[in-house]
């Protein structure tokens, strides 16, 4: 991965100090709390409903396991022991006390992490693929471009107070991980062995209160051009996005109000001067980053079809079926640890898994792990010859739950426990759907099936991309909660429709297993979950938010 | 109004007695301009600058944030005789003047004084300093002397590195 050099090392540690120095003239009164907001905000520390948290980058999701040792220390030492993991590669310390955070802010940097941007209306930590440099379908190893894109953005000096936040997403594969056409700009690389390698941008996506599917606004745009195309879309945006609406401000309306076919022309308008300029990428800047991504010295193996303790560990089969990944290299496997425990919000992580990520990925995976989308970290390098032995380690601190892309797989914010903006608690939504849904039998015959509980329309949790989503709303002070269906993830990724009035919390887990019961009702032999909705719709899933049809499926264990 | 920074060759100064004024918009009180160093904010200037050339002195341009990138560069043969351009800050977190200023400066050829006015917070600096603005007159409340040795600090730091590099 990106190892930081004297420079960048001095960058962050300059900007640990420059906060330092913030929040002292905000509590000597300095600054105003309406000067220090935007600011703490630039540096990821929001004021939350119990308590300030801090959210920690994690460029492009790749963390080393020194890394998550140090994150594992600050957490018990300056928070209550535990962290969550969002969909974009971050990490959220729950409950840090402001004046701890310049501290915080300095142990990070000793170990090349920082919270510049993580918040804010800036361009925010760049996203990609947890099987970046190792998917059999990968053409091209986005995390150079990604690192460059970093790079670019951090303390880009024009477009440090933009309309709003800016997500950049870029993915090189075949099959898109990385959410991009729900972006404000997703990169995606041109399908096709071309040379030098060409992206199509994708622009104004975004999930949120009001969800757009990102359009594509360029194909084939070499990869040099990158960073000048990518400054014309953001200056169009910084000039002319609305700053009197916050609910308006977003790339996304800015190219809806103004059409696709108007904001590309102002875009090429600007690109026109900047194209050729001092953006431009060269080889040589390009092939100095890649080669903090080279690959790591494989052994050379021989695939490994069949894996013998699966005959006798079931369990094991079906963590085999769930978890691993195919891989690039003969012999090599990726491994989803999951964080998706019975009993342990979406996304959370103790100190103590921390530590054992990190010894695992010493142990098997090249001192390296991945943040994935799904709120999952990714060993990405494993031999298919200990995948057994990795399997006996994972599950003595709960990482190797088998349910890696079904039900109980899934995504959720932090919500009302945490989160200031919420309507309703998502994460004990999460809780009963977990407890329901408990039986691995059940789970495995229902198949891949995604859940995304969001807490309000800010939609942190996605539940607009869930095959079953899930939203908290309120209704006169009261938990609500609106079900959509037939979402999607991925290169046909696509927003779910609203099936019927909101329910109230008590009855979610009721609903969710009326759903369920409709599926398995209704599905032909092999049909997926998401097959079968498109072939009969939602008609007959309306009846399942009734009262009445809920009480069937109360308490049931599906 | 407080002391303006401005960057002289090798260093910043404080100035104290820097006699730039932003120019009424009221018709009547433009009858009887007096003599002085006056910013005109570009609507005025486009619609009189015949007038404000007669005068015989030296003159500004006001830009408020909302200014069309357009109308800079219709201005762009003209830009060289502005002794100032100022750039309107109403909140610090409004930062489409600092498109302005990369426009002004890297696309316009502006090499005159590009100045930072209104809400301009030491937080800022940064930003503005590597965008080309060489002065800055300071919100109300922040101390010159302060923002006087941030930006000197700023020579040396690593957060100036250019995003290309
Ligand atoms: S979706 Fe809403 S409740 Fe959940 S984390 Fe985001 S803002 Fe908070």
């Amino acid at each position: 991965m990106y190892r930081y050099n004297p420079d960048d090392l001095a960058l962050i540690r300059e900007r640990a100090a420059q906060f330092r120095a913030q929040v002292g003239r905000w509590r000597s009164g300095v600054l105003r709390d309406d000067e220090f907001r935007p600011l703490r905000l630039q540096n990821g520390l929001y004021v939350q409903r119990h308590a300030p948290m801090l959210r920690v980058a994690v460029p492009y999701g790749m963390i080393s396991s020194a890394q998550l040792r140090r994150l594992a220390s600050i957490s018990r030492r300056y928070d209550r022991g535990y962290g969550h993991f969002t969909t974009r590669h971050n990490l959220q310390l729950n409950w840090v006390r402001i004046e701890d955070v310049p501290d915080i802010l300095d142990e990070l940097s000793e170990v090349e992490m920082h919270a510049i941007q993580t918040s804010g209306n800036c361009i925010r930590n760049v996203t990609t693929d947890p099987l970046a440099g190792i998917a059999p379908d990968e053409a091209l190893d986005p995390r150079p471009l990604a690192e460059i894109l970093r790079q670019w953005s951090t303390l880009h000096p024009e477009f440090a107070f933009l309309p709003r936040k800016v997500k950049i997403a870029i993915s090189g594969s075949v099959e898109d991980r990385t959410l991009a056409w729900y972006h404000d700009i997703g990169l995606r690389l041109d399908s096709g062995d071309k040379e030098p390698p060409t992206f199509s941008v994708l622009v104004g996506g975004g999930l949120g209160r009001t969800p757009l599917r990102a359009q594509i606004i360029r194909r084939h745009l070499p990869w040099r051009h990158i960073l000048s195309y990518l400054e014309a879309i953001v200056r169009v945006f910084n000039l002319h996005g609305r700053r009197d609406n916050l609910y308006k401000a977003r790339l996304k309306i800015l190219v809806q109000r103004l059409g696709l076919a108007e904001f590309s022309r102002q875009v090429d308008a600007e690109w026109a001067h900047l194209k050729d300029g001092p953006a431009t990428l060269t080889e040589e800047r390009y092939q100095r980053i890649a080669a903090h991504f080279h690959p790591p010295v494989y052994r050379t193996l021989a695939p490994q079809a069949v894996q013998p303790a699966a005959q006798t560990h079931p369990d094991f089969a079906r963590w085999l079926a769930r978890s691993v990944h195919a891989h690039k290299v003969p012999g090599y496997a990726a491994v989803t640890l999951s964080l998706k425990a019975p009993g342990q919000a979406p996304g959370d992580i103790t100190a103590a898994q921390m530590e054992s990520v990190a010894a695992l990925a010493d142990a098997f995976s090249f001192g390296e792990a991945r943040i994935a989308h799904e709120q999952n970290l990714v060993l990405a390098d494993v031999e298919q010859g200990r995948l057994f032995e990795l399997w006996q380690a994972a599950q003595k601190d709960a990482l190797a739950t088998p349910s890696v892309g079904l039900l109980t797989d899934m995504i959720c914010c932090p919500g009302g426990d945490f989160c200031d903006l919420a309507n309703a608690r998502s994460t004990a939504i999460a809780h009963a759907i977990q407890t329901r849904f408990a039986d691995l039998d059940t789970l495995f015959d229902l198949g891949e099936i995604s859940l995304n509980i969001s807490g309000c329309v800010n939609a942190c949790g996605h539940h607009h991309v869930g095959n079953i989503g899930i939203l908290g709303v309120d209704r006169q002070g009261e938990e609500f909660y609106q079900i959509t269906l037939g979402g999607r993830q991925g290169s046909a990724a696509r927003v779910g429709k609203v099936i019927g009035p909101a329910v109230p919390a008590a009855r979610v887990a009721d609903v969710v297993s009326g759903i369920i019961a409709v599926y398995r009702r209704e599905r032909r032999p092999q049909e997926s979950f998401l097959q079968t909705f498109e072939r009969i719709g939602s008609a007959p899933f309306k009846p399942c938010l009734r009262a009445d049809d809920a009480k069937q499926h109360a308490g049931a264990v599906a | 109004m407080n002391a303006l920074i401005r960057e002289s060759a090798a260093d910043f100064q404080i100035v104290f007695d820097d006699p730039w004024r932003i120019a009424p918009e009221e018709e009547a009180a433009r009858q009887s301009l007096p003599k002085g160093a006056w910013l005109y904010p570009l609507a005025l200037w486009q619609k009189e600058e015949a007038l404000i050339r007669a005068r015989g002195e030296a003159f500004g341009l006001w830009l408020y944030p909302d200014t069309p990138p357009a109308a800079l560069e219709a201005l762009k043969a003209r830009l060289a005789d502005f002794a100032v351009i100022a750039l309107d800050f109403p909140v610090f977190t409004d930062g489409r003047a600092y498109s302005l200023a990369r426009l002004l400066r890297e696309r316009l050829g502006y090499a005159g004084e590009l100045r930072a006015v209104g809400h301009v917070l030491l937080d800022t600096l940064l930003f503005t300093r590597r965008l080309g603005f060489n002065a800055w007159a300071m919100s109300e409340r922040q101390k010159v002397e302060d923002a006087l040795a941030h930006l000197q600090s700023l020579r040396q730091s690593h957060m100036m590195r250019h995003p290309y590099q």
